[in-house]
């Protein structure tokens, strides 16, 4: 494997002058991570040994090798066989720690990835290398494997290996999400590569995770075992079964069988029979997951175009707090402005928008329609949690001041078509995550051509390209402030919940679930 | 004979042909594949860049063309998610409907034509109702609906059998069961008008003059007769037990090509998806040639042209 032709960098998320002014971001993280001691590595899980316990997931793995694929089951499994070189804390609002490595930005085009554990080997013995990152990054640029994450890797140009501790990586341009792209990094084995090849290692891998792989029968199952030579801590449930079932009915009725421990996503109406059959107990968390309805203001043949009254009276007129209490029975939080209670970098001046009907019939008669008007929603159906039902109180919530909102539901791909080929109606619902700083959420969903954004507005965008910008973090902190009030006053979106997710979780063992989403078995243990 | 066959393999080829350039401009039609696997923070460049790189970027035409050239050759091209040849994801995938389907098709057949021969047997009795009422129900009530019943009670409730998978044949129980109710249901119904028709038939009062028991004229006269009518049934189902192995394999998670058939659907991996096509209209053609055989062995009166 060779890093090969080196591709230009492209602009991967960030609009043309986001991407100029925006490197110097990460180095704050870098210092906050460099600050991080390794003691916060303790997350060793206490409980009794489980011989063997089996999740559910709603397809089968695509591949068992990292850095290549995007999809939610083939991360979770390779997650735990693979580590990576940083994760995020969950003790510490999920900024970014020392895993493997610390990584820190030497300027603007460059940054340091130091190996900082000893002695960690892979599952066939081989002793970790910063090579084993080199290899990770090549792996991943390499068109011959087919990555989706091809695009991803492109703005890294240089790799230079200083010393054995030491990769020092550079891009071209200023690159604001370096930091989350390293963070996917997870070395291979690269001895083991050369020993039996690359095909064969793509069916038998060896990662410095906690688990390695026992067997895999396709479309059925993939069974992992515990390693117990793991060096991050000791790892209680011995043996982990992921079961490839695709109906969530059935995977509800395995847990409630006591074939499965954990299941994701249980919706609110099924919490009863979960917490009745004695096997098994919800277990929420507020998700760093979003749900907004965007009000679109990227598009001038929108009437919520240059319309800022319509947009307010839209969020005084929609009684969010009934919905979570009557659809979601409280398990959602509402959110004042664009980012989730989770995020360290919400501007917590603001407050929610009261549920006043009469402020929105007046703010309506204020922005032209006094007589009401009639717009098109679109909405996901079985996407996020109760989001049929949602969008039905949101349409009937506007309905009570003269709005009258047709609700056009979508299969998700259709939805996802409509957003980036900006053929929604004038409103359409939304979820984002994790979402765990400000410009993973307001660079992507407020940027006018950004991929799903529906908001449009040149001074904050130049804001955002200025907060991306700015190394100072309180200074940052403060533009971000300012952003996030912006589009409140804006009224940008019709401002939702954060989403909660549930669990059932067996009784038999002790997990618990984490904002970032992540299936994490090393954490749990036996009850 | 032999030219009869030789003609239905040629039209089934065209049917396939068919199919698969219907399937082809439909799936286009269905929407941007690039988006259901690129993450949503890509950016709208770097989703073109993906476009281009896999060819969606060309006209539609362009891609047909490209698409039947590599067809006849047996390249169906890569399934955008595995990235292994599409082909290769549905045959693997191919005995475990073939397992199912099967099952469901002989349980069908063993409930439904003795439950249907009864039925007219007993015409207008009590056992003439219930079968026509187990009849109806078979019919009416929807797989997924029987799937997840039967599940939440014999897995659920009594843990008998377990929710889903494969495995022995405890796995098989409830999804083939599943499978046949739809198909129970028409062979009785079938069965049952057949015999109603034959029983009534002037060869039949003249067996039944001669002194022939009961049993044998069902057996050497009536069911002879009723059978080419049973045999087109047969090659009929096989396309209806195709179409419910797409709801059934969901529910019970049975690793067939049903199930990788409603994924690829909802992922736009559009070379499985037509592959899997391809594999199922030759299924489906090879068992009318083979039916169209049958009704020459079982009724000799009978020759192909």
């Amino acid at each position: 494997m060779s890093l090969g032709k080196v591709e230009p960098v492209k602009n991967a998320i960030s609009r043309r002058r986001l991407t100029q002014l925006a490197a110097s971001m990460p180095l704050s993280y870098g210092l906050l991570a460099g600050m991080n001691s390794m003691g916060a590595l303790s997350v060793s899980a206490q409980g009794n040994t489980v011989d063997s316990v089996a999740l559910g997931v709603g397809s089968d793995p695509l591949t068992l090798v990292p850095n290549h694929i995007v999809d939610g089951p083939t991360g979770v499994i390779t997650y735990h066989m693979f580590d990576a070189a940083i994760v995020r804390n969950k003790d510490d609002e999920f900024r970014y720690m020392p895993w493997l490595c610390e990584l820190t930005n030497v300027d603007d085009l460059t940054w340091n990835l130091t190996l900082v554990q000893e002695g960690v080997t892979f599952s066939s013995g081989n002793p970790l290398t910063i090579n084993d990152f080199v290899s990770a990054f090549n792996f991943a640029k390499d068109p011959a494997n087919n990555s989706h994450y091809l695009e991803r890797w492109a703005a890294f140009t240089g790799l230079e290996v200083v010393d054995d501790k030491t990769l020092k990586i550079t891009t071209d341009s200023p690159y604001p999400l370096a930091w989350d792209r390293i963070a996917e990094v997870y070395p291979i084995d690269t001895a083991k590569i050369e020993e039996v090849g690359l095909d064969e290692y793509m069916k038998n891998p060896s990662g410095t995770g906690p688990y390695v792989m026992k067997e895999w029968v396709r479309n059925e199952y993939i069974t992992l075992e515990a390693r117990e030579d793991y060096w991050a801590q000791d790892v209680l449930i011995k043996e982990v079964q992921f079961r490839t079932m695709p109906e969530f009915a059935t995977r509800l009725a395995a847990l409630l069988a006591g074939e499965l421990a954990i299941v994701k996503d249980v919706p609110v109406d099924s919490f009863q029979a979960v917490e009745d059959s004695g096997l098994a107990t919800i277990k929420s968390i507020p998700s760093s997951r979003v749900n907004y309805v965007a009000l679109v203001t990227n598009r001038e043949d929108s009437v919520f175009y240059n319309n800022q009254a319509l947009r307010q009276a839209i969020n005084h007129a929609v009684d969010v707090d009934g919905i979570i209490a009557g659809i979601f029975q409280d398990h959602a939080t509402r959110m004042a402005g664009c980012l989730s209670e989770i995020n360290p970098e919400r501007n917590t001046a603001i407050t929610p928008y009261e549920y006043n009907p009469d402020r929105a019939r007046e703010l309506l008669a204020e922005a032209g329609f006094a007589d009401g008007l009639e717009i098109t929603m679109d909405a996901p159906q079985g996407r996020y949690p109760m989001d049929a039902d949602a969008a039905m109180a949101i349409a009937a919530s506007l309905g009570e001041v003269g709005v009258t909102v047709n609700v056009q539901y979508n299969e998700w791909g259709t939805h996802l078509d409509k957003i980036v080929n900006r053929q929604t109606g004038d409103m359409f619902y939304l979820g984002w995550g994790p979402a765990l700083d400000a410009f993973g959420t307001i660079a992507y969903l407020f940027v006018g051509d950004s991929t799903y954004s529906g908001f449009g507005d040149a001074e904050i965008e130049a804001k955002i390209t200025e907060a991306s910008g700015t190394v100072d973090a309180e200074a940052r902190q403060a533009i971000w402030d300012e952003i996030q009030q912006d589009i409140y006053d804006q009224a940008g979106w019709l401002f939702l919940w954060q989403q909660h997710d549930s669990y059932g979780v067996a009784n038999n063992i002790v997990w618990e679930p984490r904002a970032d989403e992540k299936l994490w078995m090393a954490e749990a243990s036996g009850a | 004979m032999k030219r009869y066959v030789i003609g239905r393999i040629f039209s089934g080829i065209l049917v396939i042909f068919l199919a698969l350039t219907a399937v082809f401009f439909m799936l286009r039609l269905s929407g941007d594949p690039v988006l259901l696997f690129a993450p949503m923070d890509t950016s709208r460049q770097d989703l073109d860049s993906i476009r281009e790189r896999m060819g969606f970027n060309d006209p539609v035409i362009v891609q047909y063309g490209r698409f039947m050239r590599d067809a006849v050759q047996g390249d169906f091209g890569d399934s955008s998610r595995e990235r292994r040849p599409a082909m290769e994801v549905v045959v693997e995938r191919l005995p475990a409907t073939v397992l199912l389907g099967g099952t469901a098709l002989v349980l069908a057949i063993a409930i439904g034509i003795p439950l249907g021969i009864l039925s007219a047997v007993k015409h207008g009795s009590i056992w003439d109702k219930l079968a026509r009422f187990i009849s109806v129900l078979g019919q009416a009530v929807p797989s997924f609906w029987l799937g997840v019943i039967l599940i939440m009670f014999f897995s659920v409730r009594l843990g008998w059998l377990p929710t889903s998978g494969r495995g022995g044949i405890d796995h098989l129980i409830m999804p083939a069961i599943t499978l046949s109710a739809f198909s129970m249901a028409r062979y009785a119904r079938l069965t049952r008008s057949t015999f109603i028709d034959v029983l009534g038939q002037d060869y039949i009062r003249t067996a039944r003059a001669k002194g022939l028991t009961q049993g044998i004229i069902l057996r050497r006269h009536a069911f002879k007769n009723a059978s080419v009518s049973l045999i087109t049934m047969t090659a009929l189902e096989v396309g209806n037990l195709i179409a419910g192995a797409v709801v059934v394999e969901q529910v019970f998670a049975w690793p067939g090509m049903g199930r990788v058939m409603v994924q690829s659907l909802l992922n736009r991996d559009f070379a499985v998806v037509t592959a899997a096509v391809v594999l199922f209209a030759a299924m489906y053609t090879a068992c009318n040639i083979i039916a169209d055989l049958a009704y020459g062995w079982v009724n000799p009166t009978v020759r192909l042209k």
